[in-house]
C-alpha cells in the first residue's frame, strides 16, 4: 500500500453496542494528518444506521479538511446496505482494496495536475 | 497490613452501609453509614433481626429465595426495599456473604449495601416518560384512510426501545393521497424527537408542495437547521430515511421519490411486483442532496407496500433476499383486503417475537 495512504480497518460488524466505539475511532481517523484516506470493511457484513451516519460525517468532515476518504471492501450483504441508502451518491466506495488505491493515486494526479 | 484496626477503620469508613450478624442473624455490629442510610443508631440495631427493616413489599418467597441462595452458595447479591427509622421506603443494592469458621459452620453474615433510592427513582420516572414518549408518537400517526379511490391501512409494531419511525398519509387534492413513511437512525428520546418534529412540519409541506422532490428538500432543509454537530462532535449526525409518494388515482400514477429507504413494492394484479427504489440519499445527511422523483403508472386493483427496515430484519434474511421474500408474499396475498394481507404479512414476521427495532408495514389499496 501507498504509504501516503493512511488506512483504518474495522473487522466487526457495526450494531448497537459497538458503533459509539466505530463512530469515536473513525471520527479520529477522519481527523489524521494523511491526506488520503481509506476505511476497508471487506470482513464486514452488517453497520446500522449509526455507523452509516458515521461514514457519511467522516467522509464530509474529511472533504471540507481537503482530505479525500473513500471506503474499500464494500461486497456481499454490506454492498446491499449501501444501495439501499445510496451513499455512492456523494461516497467513492469500492469492492477491493486495490480499486481503492488506484482511486486515489488517480485523486492525487489529477490535484498535481490541477 | 497485619493491623487489625485499619480493617476496622476501613469498615467504620466505608460510605457503603456494613452490618454483621451471627449465626443466629442477630446484629453484632454496623458502621455508621447504616445509621445514615437507615436512620437507625447502632444502639437501636444491635441485638435485633436485620428483619426489623423490613418494608413488607416483598414477598415472603423473596426472602425465603435470598437465604436458600445465600446457604447454597455463601452469597446473595440484589435489591432490596426497607423501611427507614422515619418510615420512608429505600432501596438498597446489597451483598450478603456467610462467612464460616474452620469447622464449615456459618460464624457470620456481612451485609454491605448501597442505598440506590434515588436512582431507582429516575430510573423509573425515565421508564415512565419513555412509555407515555412511545405512546404519543404511537398516536400521531395517520388513522387508516377509506375511499372511493384508495384505502390506506399500516401496523405498528413498536419495540422495547423509543425508535424514530412514523408514517402518515393524507387526501391532498382530488384523487391524489400524499404516503410517507421515515425511519430515523438509531435510537431512543433524540431520534423520537426528530421524528416528532418532521411530524409537526409534514402535513403542511404535503398539502403545500405539489412535488415530492419539493417535500423532502424541505425536510432536508429542516433536518440540516436541527444539525448542531458542528458545534458539538460527540452528537452523531442525525438523519432519516424516507419514502414518499403521492398516488394520483385519476390519472393511474404514482411519483415517489426514495432517500435511502428499502423499496416500497407496487404489486399489480397479476401479481408482478416493481420495486420503488429510486431516489437520493437519506434526509439531513447533506447540505443540498439532489433529490428527484421518479413516476411510474399503475392499473387499478394494484396494491402498495411500505415497510421499515424492521421488517426486513424479521425474515432473518439478507436485505435483498428479504425485500424478495416480501415481493413474494405481496404477491401471493394480491386478492387479500389491506387487513388481512398486513395481519398475514405481521403474523408470518413479527409474530410474537421480540424484535429490537419498530416495524411498520403500510398497504394501500387503489381502486
Amino acid at each position: 500500500m501507498d504509504n501516503r495512504i493512511r488506512v483504518f480497518r474495522w473487522q466487526q460488524d457495526v450494531h448497537a453496542a459497538n458503533a459509539d466505539e466505530f463512530r469515536g475511532r473513525l471520527a479520529g481517523f477522519a481527523q489524521t494528518d494523511a491526506k488520503l484516506l481509506m476505511l476497508v470493511l471487506q470482513d464486514v457484513k452488517y453497520v446500522n444506521s449509526v455507523a452509516l451516519g458515521a461514514i457519511a460525517s467522516g467522509v464530509l468532515e474529511a472533504r471540507r479538511s481537503g482530505k479525500q476518504l473513500v471506503v474499500a471492501g464494500i461486497v456481499g450483504t454490506l454492498r446491499e446496505i449501501f444501495n439501499i441508502v445510496k451513499f455512492s451518491q456523494f461516497i467513492q466506495l469500492f469492492d477491493t482494496l486495490e480499486e481503492a488505491e488506484a482511486y486515489l493515486h488517480t485523486f492525487v494526479a489529477d490535484k498535481e495536475d490541477g | 497490613m497485619d493491623d487489625p484496626s485499619i480493617y476496622r477503620s476501613i469498615l467504620e469508613h466505608a460510605v457503603e452501609g456494613i452490618l454483621i450478624t451471627g449465626p443466629d442473624r442477630r446484629i453484632e455490629w454496623v458502621n455508621p453509614s447504616f445509621a445514615r442510610i437507615t436512620e437507625y443508631e447502632a444502639e437501636d440495631a444491635l441485638g435485633r433481626n436485620p428483619s426489623f427493616l423490613q418494608s413488607g413489599l416483598h414477598e415472603k418467597r423473596f426472602f425465603a429465595e435470598l437465604w436458600d441462595t445465600l446457604h447454597r452458595q455463601d452469597w446473595w447479591q440484589g435489591e432490596i426495599w426497607n423501611r427507614r427509622k422515619s418510615g420512608d421506603l429505600f432501596v438498597e443494592s446489597a451483598t450478603i456473604r456467610a462467612l464460616r469458621d474452620s469447622d464449615g459452620r456459618i460464624a457470620h453474615y456481612v451485609s454491605i449495601f448501597t442505598d440506590i433510592t434515588e436512582r431507582k427513582v429516575a430510573e423509573r420516572q425515565f421508564q415512565k416518560d419513555l412509555q407515555l414518549a412511545k405512546q404519543i408518537q404511537q398516536r400521531v400517526v395517520s388513522a387508516p384512510l377509506c375511499d372511493d379511490a384508495i384505502r390506506i391501512e399500516a401496523h405498528y409494531a413498536n419495540s422495547e426501545a423509543l425508535g424514530g419511525d412514523m408514517y402518515a398519509w393524507q387526501r391532498i387534492g382530488p384523487g391524489r393521497y400524499g404516503i410517507f413513511l421515515m425511519d430515523v437512525m438509531g435510537h431512543g428520546v433524540a431520534a423520537s424527537l426528530v421524528s416528532m418534529s418532521v411530524r409537526s412540519l409534514l402535513h403542511g409541506a404535503m398539502v403545500r408542495l405539489d412535488e415530492p422532490a419539493e417535500v423532502l428538500s424541505e425536510l432536508n432543509r429542516h433536518m440540516r437547521g436541527l444539525y448542531f454537530r458542528e458545534r458539538d462532535r460527540d452528537i452523531p449526525m442525525y438523519f432519516f430515511t424516507a419514502i414518499y409518494l403521492i398516488a394520483d388515482t385519476k390519472r393511474q400514477c404514482i411519483q415517489y421519490v426514495n432517500a435511502g429507504h428499502p423499496p416500497a413494492i407496487l404489486l399489480a394484479p397479476c401479481g408482478h411486483a416493481r420495486l420503488l427504489g429510486e431516489g437520493c440519499v437519506p434526509i439531513g445527511v447533506l447540505d443540498d442532496p439532489e433529490i428527484r422523483a421518479c413516476r411510474v403508472s399503475f392499473e387499478p386493483g394494484s396494491r402498495l407496500l411500505l415497510y421499515t427496515d424492521g421488517l426486513i430484519e424479521a425474515t432473518g434474511l439478507s436485505l435483498q433476499d428479504g425485500i424478495e421474500r416480501l415481493s413474494r408474499m405481496a404477491a401471493d396475498g394480491r386478492t387479500e383486503s389491506n387487513d388481512a394481507f398486513i395481519a398475514r404479512l405481521a403474523h408470518a414476521l413479527i409474530g410474537d417475537r421480540p424484535h429490537g427495532d419498530d416495524i411498520c408495514i403500510i398497504s394501500a389499496s387503489l381502486r
